[in-house]
């Protein structure tokens, strides 16, 4: 006799999503997926718009990552307009950039992964967040507030306001950076530095505490993929995009971003809006592949400043170069944020960072264009076709999340088959299940939202329907 | 003074303005349009220690500049008027184990700043009665009358230049709502 359990309402990850484990007559697992249960359609409904628009557009796809939509959607303007961006408007468009994925990164690991880190897996829902994350430990979750802050308050010293800024224009950004902002950027640099040392300080402290969830998180060999630079860094704004083997080891290198289909193929899945993006070569899902920091630190040969490099020194030494398991996700976002701190404070003190020689203007000059960047969660396609007036007649997007879409989903099934005892329902074998997919920090609502509100249930049926157990959390 | 949404603010506050909403979905702006009126009113200079602040929503790192208050007025949006009314309630801090995002109300923000920086400022929330929440720019003819009206109302008790804003005690009206027509009386008790 088959059971389904079904989670509705994923909590602490961006967005709406359900989890279904199917359970066979002896109550084993023996099939799970990861439901992404709203629909966009932003492809659709930009047709017709002028080009100009689509940064501004395009970064409404998202409330909490729209720096990365304006970066990948000015990119394939910049693209269709044949234009080289000035040099400080690279400069400072990666300044926005890592800004967002500091502030982005710290709410993923402070407030939405450490309370299960530092309450326990099994701990009391009830404290599991983050108002128990501040009474229990109060300098750990005041960093995490600050540190995104730092983060938020960069992309509004440089766009105007933290969310949506319209700065990234096609062809760079529409005004210079002031020497007063700059300094008071870098005036923030050192409490921001020390913040994410003494965050990795507390990681290192209950890392090794979770060794049956390092065995399970989506712990099984992949690809992986993301942008690296020429000499082999680290890279989230331009640069060729790589996919390495289980063992780091190069397998395909992209150079010409409007080659991305020869590599990425995109499956669509009944149970779910979310995209199955697969490694083309390799076919569907033998294709499978991961992006995101985990990915970023495991194909780059380094990051490319001190402290970061050291932190990558110790994660490799502890890990090795290639570590199969998702819950390392989380050690990574804290080495990028490091890096994020260190790699904006070398840029402010670029000499030309206050050129104010910040846009090239031209006409439509192709009728397709092409963006890669680096999101938060991994690697981010925007790629448009326009007529001859400039307007939009066809858009695809490949969202970071959806490149990890395969692999959440045969994590949740992975951590099903380990924790979920058909029989008997316990709060934390349900959090294990979410936390595996909190690993990846999906954005599935790449809007703003009301998260929090939702209560989660699930419930344990029969194959006739019948109400064996549920477990509730309002 | 007042400062763009960045961590510039005087280390001192007095008073600190919080509009928050969807400025693409119609009267869901009129927080962040109250208070970019209140900003941008022409002829006086906000007193040094205001600070404006237009937010989407409210996210947790708010806490800090809370925190750093004497008052707040958090100013939102409401269904649960009538369309243009304005109502004016007073808050205190308060936990809710289930929120789980990155988004949080005003009693949360109020505890957030309590438990993270151990301060916890005196604070409101100024509701407006909206009609509208439907995609598109701009605020209902009635919502952006009482829009004005209530920057008004709001900038003329916040303390003018060289004087401390202590002299504009914003007094707790516990639930009192005013309709649109009292808006202009209302300057009394704020």
């Amino acid at each position: 006799m088959t059971k389904t359990i079904t989670i509705e309402g994923v909590t602490r990850i961006e967005g709406h999503a359900r989890i279904t484990i199917e359970l066979d007559g002896n109550g084993k697992v023996s099939d799970a997926q990861f439901h992404v249960t709203q629909f966009r359609g932003f492809e659709k409904f930009v047709e017709g718009r002028p080009l100009t628009e689509m940064p501004g557009i395009m970064a409404r796809i998202c409330g909490i990552c729209p720096v990365s939509h304006l970066m990948a959607s000015a990119k394939a303007c910049d693209d269709l307009l044949a234009v080289e961006i000035p040099p400080t408007a690279d400069k400072l468009r990666r300044i926005m950039n890592l800004a967002q994925i500091v502030q982005s990164h710290a709410l993923s690991f402070f407030h939405l992964s450490s309370p299960d880190l530092l309450f326990g897996m099994d701990g009391d829902p009830a404290s599991r967040n983050i108002f128990g994350l501040i009474r229990d430990h109060p300098e750990f979750a005041r960093d995490g507030i600050l540190l995104r802050k730092f983060g938020q308050d960069i992309i509004a010293l440089l766009g105007e306001k933290k969310i949506h800024p319209s700065w990234v224009v096609p062809g760079g950004v529409n005004s210079p950076l002031t020497a007063e902002n700059r300094d008071l950027i870098l005036a923030q640099i050192p409490a921001a530095l020390s913040r994410a040392a003494r965050a990795l300080d507390y990681f290192h402290t209950v890392r090794d505490h979770y060794p049956a969830e390092v065995d399970v998180f989506a712990n099984f060999p992949t690809l992986f993929a993301g942008l690296i630079s020429s000499a082999g860094l680290i890279e989230h704004y331009d640069g060729a995009l790589r996919f390495v083997d289980e063992h780091a080891a190069p397998v395909a290198e992209l150079t010409d971003p409007h080659q991305y289909p020869s590599m990425i193929g995109e499956a669509v899945e009944k149970h779910s809006y979310l995209k199955s993006p697969y490694f083309r070569p390799r076919g569907y899902p033998d294709g499978i592949y991961r992006v995101g920091p985990l990915a970023r630190i495991i194909l780059a040969e380094r990051c490319g400043t001190p402290r970061a490099d050291a932190e990558l020194g110790i994660f490799r030494t502890r890990l090795g170069r290639s570590p199969q398991s998702s819950f390392h996700y989380h050690w990574a976002r804290l080495i990028e944020i490091l890096y994020g701190i260190e790699m904006i404070q070398r840029l402010l003190e670029y000499p030309d960072i206050l050129n104010t020689h910040v846009r090239s203007r031209a006409r439509p000059n192709r009728l397709e264009g092409v963006g890669i960047s680096e999101a938060p969660r991994g690697t981010l396609i925007h790629h448009y076709r326009i007529d001859e007036n400039a307007r939009m007649v066809w858009a695809n997007l490949i969202i970071a999340t959806g490149n990890n879409n395969l692999a959440m989903n045969r994590g949740v099934l992975q951590v099903a088959q380990r924790f979920v005892d058909g029989t008997h329902l316990e709060e934390g074998m349900l959090n294990r299940v979410e936390a595996v997919v909190r690993c990846f920090d999906p954005c599935l609502s790449c809007s703003t939202h009301a998260l929090g509100q939702m209560p989660l249930r699930i419930e344990l049926l029969k194959s006739n329907g019948e109400l064996c157990d549920v477990l509730q959390r309002d | 003074m007042c400062c763009s949404a960045t961590d510039l603010e005087p280390a001192s506050i007095d008073t600190l303005l919080i509009g928050y909403g969807n400025t693409l979905r119609t009267d869901d702006g009129v927080g962040p349009v109250v208070v970019d009126l209140i900003r941008h009113s022409p002829g006086q200079a906000l007193a040094a220690g205001v600070v404006c602040r237009s937010e989407l929503q409210l996210t947790p790192e708010l806490a800090a500049i809370v925190a750093r208050a004497g008052r707040v007025i958090f100013i939102d949006a409401s269904v649960a008027l009538p369309v243009g009314r304005v109502s004016v309630t007073r808050i205190a801090a308060q936990s809710m184990a289930a929120c789980l995002g990155h988004q949080f109300s005003p009693p949360q923000i109020l505890e957030l700043a309590r438990l993270a920086f151990g301060a916890v400022p005196r604070a409101w929330i100024v509701g407006v009665g909206v009609k509208s929440l439907a995609i598109g720019q701009g605020l209902t003819t009635s919502v952006a009358a009482t829009a004005r009206r209530l920057a008004r109302h709001l900038r003329y008790h916040l303390p003018p230049v060289g004087q401390p804003a202590e002299h504009w005690i914003l007094r707790n009206t516990s639930e009192r709502q005013y309709n649109r027509c009292r808006v202009a009386d209302a300057s009394r008790e704020i």
